[in-house]
């Protein structure tokens, strides 16, 4: 085990298929960990592998996921960066219409061995177009697997699947994510996807939360389980695939659900599980299932503004206490 | 409302109700692939381009993200455009221009610009177009903060929709499945406006409800042909507009029918009925006897195959089943 | 000039697809079937000179249009055919179609109906050639529509900035066509600059403007890039000016200019009716022949020989495609993570 940030977790992944998979192509590298940090060993790969490695391509998003897509199908895998989720969206041709259907549409002749790497979320202070948290669209689509990793070992060990995976898969991250330091599993780790985590365990109410809304969920399981309500904190770490049974298993046991994530309401990620609890563990259910999210409305430029917008643990809190009336 | 029993197909009412909103404002165009002398692909524009002429039904190039860029743009500038991606899977061409510009140019200028455009397109499988031309991508604007969707399911509501949408001040999205333009139906003549938001009770029933959107409409409508002859009554919702959501009168109907089947033609998982499911589920919470159930497209492309798309698209059986096992 | 030996294959490699694509028409006559199909008839001497020139190891993205590559690659018809026919014994185990007729074992990636799509994946294709660096390298064929959607800006100013091994053959399809939409056929050259090639010359890309129902100037420019990018002078860019076949209908190609006649080659007096201008002046399958039959490289005789072969090729496909059974239904279920 040794301490890293989350960033650092992400980069151990990609500096070691670097090395161990001599036909892989990274790209958008200069946004792998953010503007200040530094990493020796992803320095390295840069200049080990200057062949290999483009780390600020033209911002031509769509070009940039066709150049990721269509060096997988030759066999060469490749990781594309795109900085932001609010700009990847101009690739979501490629990423629906080539990486999705490659697979199916040839009737299993081609493999898409592509991962596409973004953040998502409220960009602090950033302007409204940055801030998107788009996954629940490619959800709806077929073919493309999502990572939402909310701690550096997790990340660390779903990037490696995402790397050895045959399969189109879209990794987003939290900004907020990225410096937090955690333990993580040193040499080759990977975390299989569909498995979903429990991350602390509560018989009174369900708290399915993603990404960086896993922290602000335990924090209001603390502040529960000091009045004495017992939360347990379901973390699904791939939304495609989903670990439909470790989600239903929770709600049979505790009958109250709460979902937390950054999606918006309307055909969110929260909606999804809404249907499925609703639907798989009807007899079960104490209380109607409750989905927090942002609003259903553009986010705005500046921390004051984007107050209401922010999910805290406080609205956890309120959340829960709903579903237990 | 003057009632008549003329009988006009769906693209035809639709196509009526863009041709009267441009008589009545000049500040009106349309813009899109072929739509002009060739009067579109499914002739959905016939006669627009005769009567209207080169400055008013304009012809583009295959530039989706250009011609919508225009359209915002236009907007903004005060016209009323209509826009014409020719299909939904093409909403993938435009997503920067429709997410971060078309749907929070009026919350980011404070209300200072209003973005009045419609845009068409179809949806729905068939006729074996493959997997690009055949996605009912709606639950992805439906996602976006700031946009309005229509979906209509006759030619009535196609032309009541249609100019309630170009007289919206808001980005409405316009969804219609290619595979309803022929249905035929009775269409009011003149000024005719379907109100966004509000729901239709498209058949009255007590046990069941069936919530459908386009052509689901149809499928629930012979589902509920069929649960008759076993003896259970269900009640058709056809919400009309997907944002905003009618959700009172859909939770309304369920809470009577204590039951609930949510019909859609895109993709089931993260989709539409994801999100009426879990709305309904929530709000009629102490009514519910038993599961609010989904039925949506399978989680694979639509195959470029007459008997394989087939299985892309829910059918009045597999709504009977589910209702048939509530009933366990 | 081309070798003999190649330019026999050349010309029995587009007589194969003129043959194959005669037979898909007649097939959406006769048989019910349904969907969209594009036909590469007057384009046979793009694909089939270019594929002559390539190497096993070489990547091919193509398009809707992309019977005559796959054909030209020399992909077994017969699967070719049960493919576009939805049948269970195509290439992508009937699910692509016409449109996404793709066949991984002859180089080709994933075949798009996305327009301008496969420009992006050519990119990535020749990025992958570049690892390798064994001398691979990528041809990307797309229309003139192609250009006209901003990927293909996009991925051609990629291309520039790493040098990559990629040809980019837009096949320009729409020259002197003027009345496109009144026939309802798709929109055509709806692109403001006048030669496309002018496009990819702005980034600094080799790029030849060629006669595209010309095998000599196709093979010419085509031999010479292929070469550049093979020795890493790259990326190039052809724009290939074909006349527009008078058959060609979006939804529904219809065979005016009828079964090909190949007395056209010895006998020009022969060819008449409607459409003898384009025959005489364009049809690149009579004008090859013209070519090789007054060069004495090819005689009447042989060519009645090669055209029997090819029919009998081309019934052969037509039969296996037809004995083959629909997919079931559920089979269309699986399969979409690998």
């Amino acid at each position: 085990m040794s301490r890293m940030t989350f960033a650092a977790g992400m980069v151990d992944a990609v500096v070691a298929r670097m090395h161990d998979d001599q036909t892989m192509t990274l790209i958008g590298s200069a946004y792998l960990l953010g503007p200040a940090a530094e990493h020796p060993a992803l320095n390295a790969v840069r200049e080990r592998y200057a062949d290999r490695v483009i780390d600020e391509p033209p911002i031509s998003e769509s070009a940039v996921a066709g150049l990721a897509i269509g060096s997988a199908m030759s066999g060469c895998r490749a990781l594309a960066h795109f900085g932001l989720a609010a700009f990847a969206v101009e690739a979501w041709s490629q990423f629906i219409h080539e990486a999705g259907v490659a697979h199916h549409q040839s009737g299993g002749q081609i493999t898409v061995p592509a991962v596409f790497v973004m953040m998502h979320g409220i960009m602090p202070i950033e302007h409204s177009q940055h801030s998107r948290s788009p996954y629940a669209m490619l959800a709806n689509c077929p073919g493309i697997q999502i990572v939402l990793a909310s701690t550096p070992a997790d990340i660390k060990g779903l990037m490696t699947t995402a790397l050895r995976s045959d399969n189109p898969t879209v990794v987003m991250n939290h900004p907020l994510l990225m410096a937090m330091e955690g333990e993580v599993p040193d040499g080759d780790f990977s975390i299989p996807f569909g498995q979903a985590e429990v991350r602390r365990a509560g018989d009174d109410v369900t708290i399915v939360a993603t990404s960086h809304k896993v922290h602000v969920a335990l924090e209001a399981a603390e502040t529960l389980a000091a009045d004495g309500v017992s939360a347990e904190v379901v973390d699904p770490r791939t939304i495609v695939p989903l670990d439909r049974a470790a989600i239903l298993s929770s709600v049979r046991k505790t009958g109250r659900v709460v979902v937390v994530d950054d999606s918006p309401r309307t055909c969110g990620f929260g909606a999804e599980i809404g249907a499925l609890v609703a639907e798989s563990a009807f007899d079960d259910l104490k209380a109607p299932v409750v989905r927090l999210s942002p609003p259903d409305i553009p986010i705005p430029r500046g921390t004051v503004a984007q107050t209401p917008f922010r999910t805290t643990p406080e609205k956890v809190v309120g959340a829960v206490r709903s579903v237990l009336r | 409302m003057q009632q008549t029993e003329r009988q006009i197909s769906l693209k035809a009412a639709v196509i009526e109700a863009i041709a009267e909103e441009f008589r009545r404002d000049p500040e009106t165009f349309y813009i899109g692939e072929d739509v002009g002398v060739a009067e579109g692909i499914f002739k959905q524009t016939q006669g627009l381009h005769a009567e209207f002429g080169d400055r008013r039904v304009i012809d583009t190039p295959i530039s989706e993200a250009g011609m919508f860029g225009l359209t915002v743009g236009a907007a903004v500038a005060g016209m009323r455009p209509v826009v014409e991606i020719m299909f939904s899977d093409f909403l993938t061409l435009v997503m920067d221009q429709l997410v971060n510009h078309a749907a929070k140019i009026h919350y980011l200028s404070g209300g200072g610009f209003r973005v009045p455009l419609v845009l068409r397109t179809a949806i729905g499988v068939g006729g074996v177009l493959g997997s690009t031309h055949s996605q009912t991508l709606y639950a992805w604007p439906a996602h976006v903060p700031g946009l309005k969707l229509a979906a209509p399911s006759t030619p009535a509501d196609a032309k009541g929709l249609m100019t309630a949408a170009i007289r919206d001040d808001n980005p409405v999205l316009y969804f219609e499945d290619r595979m309803t333009y022929n249905l035929k139906g009775p269409v009011p003549e003149g000024e005719h406006i379907v109100e966004l938001g509000v729901a239709d009770i498209k058949r009255k029933g007590s046990d069941v409800t069936l919530i459908a959107f386009s052509r689901m409409v149809h499928v629930a409508l012979e589902a509920a042909d069929a649960l008759a002859a076993k003896g259970i009554s269900a009640e058709v919702v056809d919400p009309r507009s997907i944002v905003p959501l009618d959700t009172e009168t859909l939770i309304d109907s369920v809470a009577r029918t204590g039951r609930a089947v949510v019909i859609d033609g895109g993709h089931e998982s993260y989709g539409i009925g994801a999100e009426v499911a879990a709305t309904v589920s929530e709000g009629a919470f102490d009514y519910l006897d038993a599961p609010v159930m989904r039925i949506g497209a399978p989680h694979n492309p639509v195959p470029c195959s007459k008997p394989l798309e087939a299985m892309m698209v829910p059918s009045a059986d597999q709504v009977v089943a589910k209702v048939e096992r509530m009933y366990g | 000039m081309i070798d003999s030996a190649q330019a026999l294959a050349i010309f029995e490699s587009m007589l194969l697809i003129r043959r194959f694509e005669e037979t898909v028409i007649d097939l959406w006559a006769t048989v019910e079937t349904e969907g969209h199909r594009h036909v590469y008839i007057g384009q046979e001497a793009v694909g089939a000179t270019i594929m002559e020139l390539l190497r096993e190891d070489d990547l091919i993205l193509t398009t809707h249009r992309n019977h005559g590559h796959v054909l030209a690659r020399g992909a077994d018809p017969g699967r070719a055919l049960a493919e576009i026919l939805g049948r269970a014994d195509g290439f992508n185990k009937g699910r692509g179609g016409s449109a996404g007729l793709t066949v991984r074992a002859a180089g080709f990636l994933a075949t798009t109906g996305q327009v301008g799509g496969g420009i992006g994946l050519g990119i990535g294709a020749a990025q992958a050639q570049k690892i390798r660096g064994r001398g691979g390298i990528c041809v990307t064929f797309f229309g003139d529509g192609g250009l006209e959607e901003g990927i293909g800006f996009e991925a051609m100013n990629i291309a520039a900035l790493y040098s990559q091994p990629v040809l980019l053959v837009c096949e320009n399809n729409s020259v002197g066509v003027t009345t496109g939409r009144a026939q309802n056929e798709w929109s055509s050259s709806s692109m403001a600059a006048e030669t496309l090639g002018d496009i990819p010359r702005a980034l600094g890309i080799a790029t030849e403007v060629v006669a595209g129902e010309s095998v000599t100037d196709v093979h010419e420019a085509a031999s010479r890039l292929i070469g550049d990018l093979r020795e890493g002078r790259a990326p190039a860019f052809i724009e290939m000016r074909t006349r527009r076949w008078p058959g060609s209908r979006s939804f529904n190609p219809q065979l005016v200019t009828g079964v090909t006649d190949l007395d056209g080659v010895w006998d020009p007096a022969s060819v008449t009716g409607e459409h003898a201008d384009w025959i005489n002046r364009y049809d690149p399958v009579i004008g090859y022949g013209r070519d090789l039959f007054r060069q004495g490289r090819i005689s009447r005789s042989e060519i009645v020989a090669m055209n029997e072969r090819v029919c009998r090729t081309v019934e052969a496909a037509r039969e296996f495609a037809l004995a083959s059974p629909l997919p079931s239904a559920e089979s269309g279920l699986t399969g979409t993570f690998a």
